[in-house]
This record gives C-alpha cells, structure tokens and sequence, in this order.
C-alpha cells in the first residue's frame, strides 16, 4: 500500500484498535509463558486470571469491527475513552461468567478428569452442534446491534459500558463454544489457538455455517483420535 | 439479436390505456397469480422473492408458500441500503421480465414483449405523477377483472389519491432527481455509514434488513418516495412494506424507471463508473463486482447465481435499454467536472467525524426538535505530530485537509406501526413562513421498510433505518442570514401531511440519536 494521505487517515482510525489488539497479543504472550507451567489447581482465583487471560487473548481480537463503529459513533476526542468504556462493559460480563467457571473447573478437577484432547473434541463437537443450530443465526444477528451513544460526559460514559456489556452478552451468547473448548481442554494453549482460528474464520469470512460446523467435526475428530491414541499409548 | 427496449410506461398510456404492452403485461400478472406459491414463476413467489412475512402476506389465503430450504435461499433476498441495492434489483427484473414474457408468449403475445417504466420524473409529462390508467382501472376490456388492479380477488392498497390519479399524491421533491443525478460517485471507498453516501449506497455486505440511506440516493429519492407515496403513508398499502412490494404490478414499473435511473447515471460522466475498489466491511475484503452472488429463478424454473458484475450492461445478458436514458440536468462544462471528480474522489474515501448529537426523540404526529451542540473538530494526535515535525516529515504524510463537509445523521428509526414521513429541517423559525420552510429544509425520511427493520428476528438486529443527510451547504445559507451557532443547532422534524389528510397522532417513530458529523 503507498504511504501517503489516505494511508495515514486509515491508520490513524485503526488506532483505537490497535491498544487493545496489543492487550490481546499480549495476553497471547502471557498465555504461551505460561503454558508450560500452568497448574490447574492452583485455586479459583488462579483460575479465573487464566479464564480472563483467555478471553482477552481470544475475544478482543473479533471486537475489532464493533471498537472501529463506536469510535465512529463517539467524539473524535473522547475516542480511547470511549473503547476502554466499552471494553470495561465487555470485559466485565465475561468476567462475571468467569467466577462460576472457574470454580467449576478447580471444584471439579475438569484437567485431572479429561483428558485435554479428548477435552477439546467434546469442546469442538458442541461449537459444530451450536453451526447448525438455528439460534446460531439469532444470536449472530444480536451481534449487530447498536446502542445510540450520548455524546459527551457521564452519559456517554454510562453509554458505552452499558454498549460494551450488551456486547458482551451476545458475545458470550454466540461464542460460548470456543471458551467451552478451552475450559474442557483444561486451558490448554493448542486447543486455543484452534479455537480462536474458529472463532476469527466466523467472524471474518462469508457465513456459511454447514461448511464451517463440517470442519470443525473433522477438527473434533483429529483431537478425539490424539487423545485416543495417547490413552492407549 | 438486437436488444429490446424497455418503454416509458405514459408515452403507451398516451396511445391508449390498454396498449399492447400494457395489456400483455396484465394478462401476464393475472395467469401468473393462477400458478402455486410453490412455483417459481408464479406471482406469489417472485413476490416473496422481495420479502415475505406471514403476517402481512394479503394473499396468505391463495394456498401453501413453498418449504422452508426454498425460502431461505431464493425468498427475502432484496437489497437495501446497500451498494448492491441496483445491481441486485436488476437481476430480479431482468429475471421476472423473462418469466413474464414467456407468460406473454404463452398466452400468445409478442415474443418482444418488455416491461414498461413509470418516468414520474418526467417534466415533460403533466401526467408523470399519476400512476398510469391501466392500473386504475377495475376491468380489462374485455370486463374481466384487471390483474394490475386485483390480484387473486383482493384489491391491491394503494394510497386512495394514488387510484384516483391526483398527482398531489406524489410532492414535487419525491421525484427530485438533482440529487442522486447530481451524485459523483457510487459508493463510499470506505465502510463508512456516514456522510456522503453516493448514487448508489454504502458499501456493505449483502444486506436484506438493516439500512442505512444518504438522503440524495437514487434510492431515497426517487426509490423510497414513490414505495411510501404510492404505499400510502397513513393507508399502509403493499408497496409500502418491502414484504408486499412486489405483489402490487407497479412495483416493477418503479423498478424499472430506478434502474434506467442508473443507466442514465453511467451515462452522465465518463467517471461514473460503477465500484472497482474493493472495501473492508467488518473484518471481510468485499467487491462489489464478485464478492458477493445472489440466487433467482429463471423463466424455466431453474435456479440460477448472479453476482454484480454480471450486470453492468444491460444488454448483457438481459438483453434490453431503455427508450431514453438522456440525462434531465443540465450538461456540466468540463473543467467543472474534472473539479468535481477530484473532489468526489476525496469525498468517497473520507471518515466524517462526530462532532454532536441528541440522543432519544420520539415522533407521535407533533413537530419534535433536538438542540445540539457542536464541538470542536480537533486534529488527531498523530496529525499534531505530523505537523510538529513538519520540517521532517514528508509532505506527503501531512494530514488532509478538512473537506468541510457537514453531515446530519439520523440514527435508529424505529416503529412498530408507523410509517409517517418526516421533514428535517434545522435552526427553523418558530412561525415559519412557505419561504422559511424551504430555507431551513434540510431533507425527507421516507421510512419504507422501517417497521421490518425495527424487528428483532434471526435476519435483523433491529436497528432500524438510519438517514444520512448533508447539510454543508444549508449552513452556508443559514450563515447567510446568521442563523448559524454551533454551540446551538436545533433540528426540527416535521410530519409531512399529504393527500390522505392531516397527520394526527401516531404510533411512536422512536430515533436513537441525531448526530452532527464532520470531514
């Protein structure tokens, strides 16, 4: 692309994007560290640091389209106070998912139980049964709606968390599969880089939900038979 | 073989009511609506090709509508909103014009045989903006009921002063064509919603029911005029609703007169090209021409994909022009157009910036107004630094210059039931005068299709209809008559009364936000 004044404008409205793709990546690379040394029984709290981690790593790469409308919908001025409104509101409902997750997944011992792979085929099995479902379509069209923002002060403040949380409803709604997958692998790294590549490929190609539920199956089958094969091993 | 014309609709009323063309075409309709829903050349179903609900479907006692896989694919398929708004509509004429046809032939017209269009903007024509005769009356010559009035036994609804044939129906600005005509590009280069949005849209993935309109589209004037003029606003009619559209036989009329419009654009400028550059639209690289492929039936019942590219010519693979595409506006010299060019280019490929808004106004039939307060437009940071370092940076990466440009942007309008027009105008006097009102008017939200883009349901957010409008040069106006303080903009909106009486009371049009956007 040619450096000159078109490609500067376009970077400079990328910008509100990129802190919060930089969280991301960042929360990628504190994901991988700690991958070799993650222990899952840690505690809740552990636990739930590791859940957030997660979905910062995972879910605020596709929040990408939906930062870049809010900022064009907010002052120019108020536009990073305006995304970290948002993404309080975001974060918040995902972290309150959270809580009763991560609780579950050390009261539980889910990583003692099942095995990781095995973990993510079931994981993956139920994001290709979620594809075909019809309230896929539903809750993928509840992504799309917008909250009028007031322009300025408290009020528009107040708009963007209660914007960001609403996002962050029907993300949890659409994508619930992909952390499923997650938190039945046991958090682990591989499973998620699996399944953030679900996730993006929904997001950011052509919706053709049979097509994709097809390869995620084949996915589901790929782990089903490692975890197998590691079993009889 | 040569390609078949496409005739204006008044010059065969003028000939006779029942013209051939005309007569064959209500022929046509009436053997048409004998054939099951279930088949793809059968009026229903062409119908349901636009939209469907079940609830507002007037022919829902005809019989079944085919299974729900058909549906899915081939049914609630219309673009709106959208830079595919033309293209796709010209395949579904170009598709229904075949099946018609072979209806004519079948019932042994012409093989010829070409749907007409409505010039309702023809200043030549005192008649233009009443609908052609053959649709009003109740017989065929031959005094069977006529098709183009009454399909399957129900009359179709249309707004009573359109049936009678009073122009009045149909205002002076909702044939307009100085604005979408006097467009200079297609689309936006951006994903942008917001400012200018061309002659024919934003640029958008397919999009059956969220909508965002520039006020100056060829699809806001003339196209959702007309649906809600001939519709009814206060009537409800079917043209009204974009799921009992198609089934009124003027519907297609209109159509075609909007997709001439198109030809007549193309055909105004060397650089009124339809969109090369492909945008960014959520993550997703979209091309107008191939991205995106849209499925029909043909006139043999086999179903068929489409994409826009396939389309640009009329001639292919339709086969059919228009008997005339000249254009209504004045021919520009051509160093004006060479400046017009540079500048749409700027104009198509900028991201205005919001620089006030008013949010939450609710419409029941009175005047409402929005005070709002516009804020500075401040240069980005990285603009700051830009010319900070002026003498190191490159010329080349110094900031655009503001194009000063100003846009009103109405955002979210949603209604369960209503369907009233409203006039936007801003800084209006509190008596206004005839004159007042023309120098304050800002622009018409025609709100076809706002009751179905208000539902929530697994094809729409419900977001509502949103309308983009471009004030800069009212302001220049206003600031003429220092009428102008951007620390107090009051946008007022009006009901606009027509033929079928004074507006009195409404169902609520509620409106998220009215915005002010810079660029």
């Amino acid at each position: 692309m040619r450096w000159n004044e078109e490609t500067l404008e376009e970077f400079r409205w990328r910008l509100p994007e990129i802190w919060m793709l930089t969280l991301s990546a960042a929360a990628w690379l504190a994901l991988a560290a700690l991958a070799p040394i993650h222990r899952h029984d840690a505690g809740s709290t552990a636990n739930w640091g590791h859940w957030m981690l997660m979905v910062a790593a995972m879910m605020l790469p596709l929040q990408i389209d939906k930062i870049r409308l809010m900022v064009e919908r907010s002052l120019w001025s108020r536009r990073h106070r305006a995304s970290l409104g948002y993404l309080l509101g975001y974060l918040g409902v995902w972290a309150a998912l959270g809580v009763p997750l991560a609780w579950g997944f050390t009261r539980f011992h889910i990583a003692h139980r099942l095995d990781w792979r095995l973990g993510a085929a079931i994981g993956f099995l139920a994001t290709a049964a979620w594809l075909l479902s019809p309230w896929k379509v539903v809750a993928a069209r509840l992504c799309h709606w917008v909250a009028p923002l007031s322009a300025d002060g408290w009020e528009a403040d107040r708009d963007c968390i209660f914007y960001g949380s609403i996002a962050g409803c029907t993300c949890a709604l659409n994508c619930w599969p992909l952390m499923l997958v997650c938190w039945l692998s046991g958090h682990s790294f591989i499973a998620m880089l699996f399944s953030f590549s679900v996730g993006w490929i929904d997001r950011h190609f052509p919706p053709n939900y049979s097509r994709n539920a097809a390869a995620v199956t084949v996915l589901a089958s790929a782990f089903a038979i490692a975890g197998m094969l590691v079993g009889f091993a | 073989m040569a390609a078949l014309i496409r005739k204006d609709a008044w010059t065969l009323s003028n000939i006779s009511t029942w013209e051939p063309t005309l007569l064959w075409y209500a022929k046509a309709v009436g053997e048409m609506a004998t054939r099951p829903a279930t088949d793809p050349t059968s009026w229903r179903f062409q119908g349901g090709v636009h939209g469907y609900s079940k609830k507002s479907d007037p022919l829902v006692s005809a019989g079944p509508i085919p299974k729900k896989t058909v549906t899915d694919q081939f049914w609630a398929q219309c673009q709106h909103g959208t830079w595919f708004f033309l293209p796709w509509h010209r395949m579904y004429l170009g598709f229904f014009e075949q099946i018609v046809r072979a209806a004519v032939v079948k019932l042994g017209g012409p093989p010829d045989w070409t749907l007409p269009y409505w010039n309702y903007s023809d200043a030549g024509n005192p008649n233009a903006r009443t609908l052609p005769p053959a649709f009003r009356q109740a017989k065929l010559p031959d005094g069977s009921a006529n098709p183009l009035f009454t399909i399957d036994g129900v009359n179709i609804l249309r707004a009573p002063a359109i049936n009678a044939g009073n122009a009045a129906a149909i205002p002076d600005r909702d044939v307009d064509l100085t604005g979408c005509l006097g467009k200079t590009f297609f689309s936006p280069t951006t994903d942008t919603t917001v400012g200018d949005l061309g002659f024919g849209g934003p640029a958008t993935a397919a999009n059956h029911d969220a909508h965002v309109f520039g006020v100056r589209s060829v699809e806001s004037v003339p196209h959702n005029a007309i649906h809600v003029d001939v519709g009814g606003q206060r009537t409800g009619g079917w043209m009204i609703d974009p799921d009992t559209a198609a089934l009124d036989p003027i519907f297609w009329l209109h159509h075609a007169n909007i997709d001439r419009l198109w030809a007549v654009w193309n055909g105004m400028s060397a650089s009124h090209t339809d969109p090369t550059v492909a945008v960014n639209v959520g993550g997703r690289k979209i091309t107008w021409a191939t991205s995106i492929k849209f499925n029909f039936y043909d006139a043999t019942g086999k179903a068929v994909s489409m994409t826009p590219s396939q389309v640009t010519d009329t001639t292919t693979p339709f086969n059919y022009v228009y008997q005339d595409t000249s254009s209504p506006l004045a021919k520009a010299p051509a160093a004006a157009l060479a400046a017009i060019a540079t500048m749409s280019k700027n104009i198509a490929s900028q991201r205005p910036k919001m620089v006030g808004a008013k949010k939450n106004l609710t419409l029941t039939g009175s005047p409402q107004s929005a005070a709002i307060s516009i804020q500075p437009l401040a240069a980005p940071p990285k603009a700051k630094a830009a010319k900070a370092k002026a003498g190191k940076v490159a010329a080349a990466v110094a900031p655009p210059a503001p194009l000063g440009r100003t846009y009103l942007h109405v955002e979210n309008v949603t209604s369960k039931k209503a369907n009233i027009t409203y006039e936007v105008y801003v800084n209006l006097p509190e008596k206004p005068n005839a004159a007042t009102y023309e120098e304050h008017y800002a622009g018409t939200m025609h709100l076809f299709g706002v009751v179905r883009a208000s539902a929530r349901s697994a094809r729409s957010a419900g977001n509502g209809l949103s309308f983009s409008i471009d004030i800069s040069e009212l302001i220049d106006r206003l600031k003429q008559i220092n009428n102008w303080d951007e620390k107090n903009v009051r946008v007022t909106l009006l009901p606009r009364a027509g033929t079928e009486g004074p507006i009195g009371k409404h169902d609520p049009i509620k409106i998220g936000r009215i915005s002010v956007y810079r660029a």
